[in-house]
């Protein structure tokens, strides 16, 4: 029996096709861009300037002797960086989610907190940590073990960079993952404990396979994210001589010239762009029988926690340890650095130079408070219009057969793959062209940030629509409810853990993101994280690691705030 | 009883009056003393009062004047709070942007037929050659007349006066290295001894231009001595001071010389090492060709480019001029160590962009 509403007469597919035109509206543009910069001479010139076509990007970006080791790079670095961060988040997101460990709430709310620190500053914080020549723990472990003066740890090389970027992406993992295991009925895997499976045959035979749809939803995004990012491959990557394609992306656009070579930029984007498309034909594929993924039915049930037993103390201890190294500890070195005028490795001589200045500077800082209460609009806005936008798409991909379902699921996914500055910059033509007043104010900015978190948004909704069975919207049906009316009343609330995630993920990725916004503000529109960035380039660390401490505070109150919201696990 | 109120209100209006005028009169009269002052001062090199004072009256009846550029605020709100002492009746507004992004949105602006929301930028010769060829730039003859700046201050055939330079430097940690033991040459920083312990700044801005003096084949051997070194690559030359006062190496090709400056100031372990020739780029500002308020454009950009406005800019950020006779800190460092500076304009600006992507892809960061 086919899972799907059938669709009536044209008047029922029109909120479909409004959707897709929403859709398509806010992706043609960056879309249009790429694949028109792509075929430019843009050496000096930018994309719709006149300038004559040529394949030459696409040559240069692919065809010289440097390709090979860039493209090979770049796919270890994707594949081994998102094994690294998917195998720790479902780990994570097991225990807090799924089992009676101590201290549950603890570690959730402590697997959010690097979310919203810019991932500049991460990188920073770890080359503090782990730089071989004089990092804190590197000295640390040279004293502890009387060893020479270089390493032992060594993070400007290959595997220091998966290492640290699958790291790095294990917070957002984590809420993607841990809202489908968030609504999962037990029964399931109490049905194997009644047949006598152990708790290891019962996550690898039956709840792992159930969690294929989130698993491999945030596989695919994350690993076109990992290509994507810039931060560990551009700070670490540099340093050790390792190139990958996001870091040629970068400093194509970001050159030593006026203007960046924006046709470059798309040549070496377009495979992106590619591999966003066939990713997402293997994720439909691989998710076509959603039924076989559905755990929550009509049947009651209590999310019941897995008894651990006498072990139950063992994940916490492993859990607590992994957060300390790789949440605390950079963390730690932020909160640090916010305390002096220049970087001190942390000793008892270094107390003395202790000083509030960059507290005290840091909100007489001009634009401040115009740019607190800007990233505020720009975070509260995009991450509803983006989770509401997703609900929607995810429900028309998941439950409707209308055509264009899969094309727009691929459109939603596609900005995930563009440069942000390409997005910028198509941002900058389109409301140039189109004079609706959002230009040099902060509402583009928003616009930017709907469409880039847009991918990760719908990935998290079509993992939980995937989980819901039909017969609750089809009783719902039965009833005389219409669809929208089943839609806010039946499904919305069941998706509210992975809308409250996705929430707060597009939040604090909007407070934080600055490729688009670098380009799109203005002397009114000022957000905290170009603030963030003319700090940085002014040399003023310490008043840079107070806004990444504030903006931890924030994830923290966020995270709080859901966390109470949802009352689901208890610690 | 009408009457003894009519004279009680007479007696406090004067009294307000009196109290008024007490307490703005000096303000006023100091307002327009320093405003002639300035004036004055600006016109003392050669200049033109009465031009002055007319470009002046232009600008204050367009009243305001919007000022975008990468300095930081904080520094740059001494210099803005001066020029409206010095001019009153004009606002100043200053918006921090980096010369890519404001380029950017300048041409696409321009493209849509849109009026730029600023007047006056700070320049670097890249950017005035990709704003002056899109005649985005209002070119002005009368520099020298009206403000008596000299003909070496002036840029692109008049689109920029200097507001201050970037002499692009070699830092030490004065922690990890003694004077003693600064390279005291270029080639000397390919001495073995100094493998695995230079930061370098990965746009090689600080020494890809030293072939335009040094020439080709000089730059081309450098960059393989360089290489092999084995430097710790680094973007931007503050985080590559940033990173040499953390201690990860001795020495830092990337930095600043306002960098040192400051840290200097701050009791930091940071120093310059003066290594000849030097590149600089100069940083001027200019009024853009739509501006709508180009009178007061001019008069801010004339004003910037005035002793009393360096000076101030470099009470705040150790920013300032290298030209000998603008008594700068900065110019007297330089001339101390009799370091030969290489000053880039518009016309070797695309040179030396080329010959750094050549020393990039030399030194294997770029493909």
């Amino acid at each position: 029996m086919r899972n799907r509403f059938r669709l009536g007469s044209s008047v029922s597919t029109l909120p479909y096709i409004v959707l897709f035109c929403v859709i398509f509206y806010l992706v043609a543009a960056p879309i249009g861009l790429l694949s028109l910069a792509s075929i430019k001479d843009t050496v000096n010139a930018l994309p719709l300037e006149p300038a004559p076509f040529t394949y030459n990007n696409y040559q240069r970006a692919f065809f010289n002797q440097g390709a090979v080791e860039i493209l090979t790079n770049t796919l270890i670095f994707g594949i081994v960086s998102v094994a690294i961060s998917i195998s720790v988040a479902t780990g994570m997101a097991w225990i807090t989610q799924r089992t009676n460990a101590p201290f549950r709430g603890f570690m959730y709310l402590g697997m959010l907190l690097p979310i919203g620190i810019p991932g500049m500053l991460l990188a920073i914080a770890w080359v503090l940590l782990f730089n071989p020549q004089n990092g804190a723990v590197n000295i640390w472990l040279r004293w502890l073990f009387e060893l020479e003066n270089f390493g032992p740890i060594n993070i400007y090389s290959l595997p220091g960079m998966c290492i640290l970027q699958g790291i790095g992406m294990v917070p957002s993992c984590f809420l993607m993952i841990s809202g489908a295991f968030q609504q999962m009925d037990p029964s399931l895997e109490d049905a194997a404990l009644a047949a006598g499976a152990k708790w290891y045959q019962i996550i690898f035979r039956i709840t792992l396979p159930l969690m294929k749809p989130a698993l491999l939803a945030t596989a695919i995004y994350f690993f076109v994210f990992a290509i994507e990012a810039f931060e560990i491959p551009g700070i670490l990557g540099l340093a050790a001589g390792i190139p990958v394609l996001s870091s040629q992306i970068y400093w194509a656009a970001h050159p030593a010239g006026a203007l960046p070579d924006y046709g470059y930029v798309a040549a070496l984007a377009t495979p992106l762009v590619l591999l966003s498309i066939v990713l997402m034909r293997i994720y439909s594929g691989a998710t076509k029988v959603s039924e076989s993924f559905a755990t929550i039915t009509g049947k009651a049930y209590q999310p019941r926690l897995i008894d651990l037993g006498r072990c139950r103390w063992l994940p916490t201890i492993i859990a607590l340890a992994y957060l300390l190294l790789t949440i605390v500890l950079p963390l730690a070195v932020l909160l640090w650095g916010s305390f002096f005028p220049y970087w001190l490795n942390p000793s008892i001589a270094a107390l003395k130079d202790i000083s509030l200045d960059a507290y005290r500077s840091i909100f007489l800082y001009e634009g401040v408070q115009g740019a607190i209460a800007n990233t505020l609009i720009v975070t509260l806005v995009s991450a509803s219009v983006t989770m509401g936008l997703a609900s929607m798409l995810s429900w028309t991909v998941v439950r409707t057969n209308w055509r264009g379902r899969r094309l727009l699921d691929t459109l939603a996914f596609l900005p995930n793959s563009i440069p942000g500055i390409v997005i910028g910059l198509a941002l900058i033509f389109t409301y140039l062209t189109i004079p609706v007043g959002v230009y040099g104010t902060v509402w583009i900015i928003v616009i930017a940030c709907i469409t880039k978190y847009l991918a990760f948004a719908s990935r998290t909704m079509n993992a939980a629509q995937l989980q819901i069975s039909k017969e609750l919207e089809e009783a719902s049906s039965a009833c005389g409810a219409s669809r929208l009316k089943t839609f806010r009343k039946i499904v919305l609330p069941l998706l509210s853990n992975s809308f409250r995630n996705g929430w707060i993920w597009v939040a604090m990725h909007a407070a934080r993101e600055l490729s688009a916004s670098v380009m799109l503000y203005g002397p009114g529109s000022v957000v905290l994280s170009t603030i963030i960035w003319s700090m940085w380039q002014n040399g003023r660390l310490p008043e840079t690691c107070v806004l990444g401490t504030i903006l931890v505070v924030t994830t923290m109150g966020l995270a709080l705030s859901s966390k109470i919201l949802s009352g689901v696990t208890k610690s | 009883m009408r009457s003894l109120l009519a004279k009680q209100t007479i007696i406090w209006a004067l009294f307000v009056a009196i109290f008024s005028i007490c307490f703005t009169a000096p303000s006023f009269l100091n307002e327009t003393l320093n405003h002639r002052l300035g004036l004055n001062s600006l016109a003392q090199a050669a200049g033109d009062a009465a031009a002055l004072d007319q470009l002046y009256q232009a600008a204050k009846h367009e009243g305001a004047v919007v000022f975008w550029g990468p300095t930081d605020p904080d520094q740059i709100g001494p210099v803005v709070a001066a020029f409206r002492r010095q001019f009153p009746g004009i606002t100043v507004t200053h918006f921090e942007i980096q010369p890519p992004e404001y380029t950017q949105r300048l041409i696409a602006e321009a493209q849509a037929g849109r009026i730029p929301d600023a007047d006056i930028i700070e320049l670097g010769p890249r950017e005035i050659v990709a704003l002056k060829s899109r005649g985005l730039l209002h070119a002005y003859s009368n520099w020298g007349k009206v403000f008596g700046i000299q003909a070496d201050q002036i840029y692109g055939d008049g689109v920029g006066v200097t507001f201050y330079d970037l002499p692009h430097i070699v830092a030490a940690n004065t922690n990890l290295i003694r004077r003693e033991e600064f390279p005291k040459t270029w080639d000397d920083l390919l001495d073995p001894k100094w493998k695995g312990k230079i930061i370098i700044e990965r746009r090689l801005q600080n020494v890809g231009g030293l072939g335009i003096p040094m020439g080709d084949e000089w730059l081309k051997k450098f960059a393989l001595g360089l290489k092999n070194q084995q430097p710790i690559f680094v973007q931007g030359g503050t985080p590559a001071f940033n990173q040499l006062l953390s201690g990860q190496a001795p020495v830092a090709i990337g930095p600043y010389l306002h960098h040192v400056l400051q840290a200097k100031k701050r009791k930091q372990p940071a120093d310059l090492i003066p290594l000849s020739p030097m590149l600089v780029s100069p940083r001027p500002t200019g009024v853009l060709s739509k501006a709508r308020h180009p009178n007061a454009g001019q008069l801010l950009a004339g004003w910037l480019s005035s002793p009393p406005a360096q000076k101030l800019l470099e009470e705040a950020s150790s920013r300032g001029p290298v030209d000998p006779e603008s008594g700068t800190e900065t110019a007297q460092i330089l001339k101390k160590y009799g370091i030969k500076l290489f000053i880039d304009n518009e016309r070797t600006a695309t040179r030396r962009v080329e010959l750094e992507k050549l020393m990039q892809k030399l030194m294997g960061i770029a493909k």
